[in-house]
């Protein structure tokens, strides 16, 4: 849950017209984008329930391609971002969907990939108001990350001992765990491994921990909100 | 060595203790809790906020200047139309009246035709906090530093809401916007007026009290009519619920149970009321005139849509 920085009250510095609509919406596409780790190539974009209902006034749609471009909620390119995605050949299909009763009204689920390795990922989230947001789910698996956070994203297989090896790497860097969760498909099986970090992991960190034979991908979502 | 306090609180019971067992002002308390929570020195973070009032003030000149309608027609003009008025012989309650609301109504103009803003507590409110501020600035020799303390007095109550209710439209209707918004203003206005912590969640009671029910209906889905007119008109409003605290006047309901009330009023408020525009203004015969087949998806975009409405 989110611990209500004075910054994200007064705040996010953003292109209008909404924080939950735009701004959120927007920080929701870069996540989308890091967790893609390359240029998105496609994109299929389900809107659900008020991003749906009034997405398009509140540019909604062209903040969450702004996103996947890798712009920042103020930049000020926002209202174009449809005929840049255009150029930059990222073709994006939007529809709206119901995702069930209990998610939050400015929800979406974005499924983008990219042509270079065919990468692909699946991300849903809300947009919780003031430009905050939450990371629900990755790939099927329960994630629960508001963006707060630098956070570390790891796909890997459930085995004995992961969380000790990656827990030493990052610790022998210096890096401070804030939190950490696994969630699997049953045991031995599919896991994904989400951890919140104080600061940004290094780059001969993150590629010791990219050739643990456990891993099949790693990606980092940098700070969202400040 | 004793643990350093991290000056968090979730209620503004909590918030007041913190503020009178150390004698200080609202915005000091969240100050301090600020610098815990990013572990760093208190200057920066003022001088951070400081930045996001001049990005604030700028949005209010830039609306002032707005002549043309925003792409939805909706908005546009009606800030430069108020300033204008200000500067006319004997406008009704004089030149600082109108302006205040001109301040209002231009940081949602400026927002609606995709301009730069800061989200106070969202963009849909973003008009409030400028347009007291900046009327102190002119009027009260409130200078950036004194409009960055007092950004985080109405943090220090943000946080309050945050935790207890919700900045979402959507989640709890217009109140949680602009009622918001109005609440931290008040309490921003009443600090940075000399009021005390007390005075200062009295101006927010009232400020809060005063918006429920109110619902998050408009037109077309865009955040302009009625949220460009309301801006300007719950500047005045927080102003005054700042005023009547300063007075002496005391809020019987605490601040607590109004936030506890807004979220119960927006956990009952019906979801056509919330950010959908399936309901109130948005349904009207103008509205419909006003946003010709709803408007919702633009027909020009160069992208395709399956099944979007």
């Amino acid at each position: 849950m989110s611990e209500f920085s004075a910054f994200e009250i007064i705040g996010p510095a953003m292109t209008g017209p909404s924080s939950s609509h735009t701004a959120g919406a927007v920080r929701i596409g870069l996540a989308a984008r890091a967790l893609l780790g390359e240029e998105p190539v496609d994109a299929r974009i389900d809107l659900h329930g008020s991003f749906a209902a009034t997405g398009a006034g509140h540019a909604t749609d062209r903040a969450l391609v702004a996103g996947l471009l890798n712009w920042p909620p103020d930049d000020s390119r926002l209202k174009d971002s449809l005929t840049w995605a255009e150029q930059q050949s990222l073709r994006v299909v939007f529809q709206s969907v119901d995702l069930g009763e209990d998610v939050h009204p400015n929800s979406v689920r974005i499924m983008i990939s990219s042509a270079k390795e065919k990468a692909s990922c699946t991300v849903t989230a809300s947009s919780i108001g003031g430009g905050s947001i939450e990371i629900l789910a990755i790939d099927g698996f329960t994630a629960r990350v508001d963006g707060g956070l630098v956070t570390l994203v790891m796909w890997h297989k459930d085995r004995p001992g992961f969380l000790s090896k990656i827990t030493t790497l990052l610790a022998c860097a210096g890096i401070n765990i804030a939190t950490i969760r696994t969630t699997r498909k049953g045991r031995e099986g599919e896991a994904l491994t989400l951890v919140e970090t104080d600061e940004a992991i290094p780059s001969d960190c993150r590629s010791l921990l990219g050739r643990l034979p456990e891993i099949s991908k790693l990606r980092e979502i940098p700070r969202l909100v400040f | 060595m004793p643990e350093q306090p991290s000056f968090d609180y979730d209620t503004a019971a909590a918030l007041l203790g913190l503020a009178q067992s150390r004698g200080w002002p609202l915005w000091q308390v969240a100050l301090a809790r600020e610098a815990r929570l990013q572990n760093c020195e208190e200057e920066p973070l003022l001088e951070r906020m400081a930045g996001h009032y001049r990005i604030m003030r700028q949005a209010v000149r830039d609306g002032l200047r707005i002549k043309d309608q925003s792409p939805s027609g909706l908005s546009g003009g009606d800030a430069s139309r108020l300033f204008e008025y200000s500067t006319s012989a004997g406008p009704l309650f004089g030149a600082r009246f109108s302006k205040l609301a001109a301040y209002g109504f231009a940081v949602l103009e400026h927002n609606a035709q995709f301009g730069r803003i800061v989200a106070t507590p969202t963009a849909g409110s973003s008009g409030i906090l400028p347009a007291c501020l900046l009327d102190l600035e002119e009027n009260e020799n409130l200078d950036e530093t004194g409009a960055a303390r007092a950004l985080f007095t109405a943090a220090a109550i943000g946080v309050v809401i945050g935790k207890n209710a919700s900045f979402s439209g959507a989640r709890g209707g217009c109140q949680a916007e602009v009622g918001s918004a109005s609440c931290m203003a008040a309490a921003a206005v009443t600090e940075a007026r000399g009021g005390s912590p007390e005075q200062a969640c009295s101006a927010a009671a009232f400020a809060l009290m005063n918006t429920l029910g109110m619902v998050c209906d408009p037109i077309g889905g865009y955040v302009e009519v009625p949220c460009v007119s309301r801006n300007g008109m719950f500047a005045v409003h927080s102003m005054l619920a700042a005023l009547m605290a300063l007075a002496g006047v005391r809020c019987v309901v605490p601040l607590d149970d109004v936030v506890l009330a807004m979220r119960d009023i927006g956990r009952r408020m019906p979801r056509a009321l919330k950010e959908t525009s399936e309901g109130g203004l948005a349904l009207t015969p103008a509205a419909k005139k006003l946003t010709p087949a709803a408007g919702l998806i633009p027909t020009d975009a160069p992208i395709s849509r399956p099944g979007g409405r």
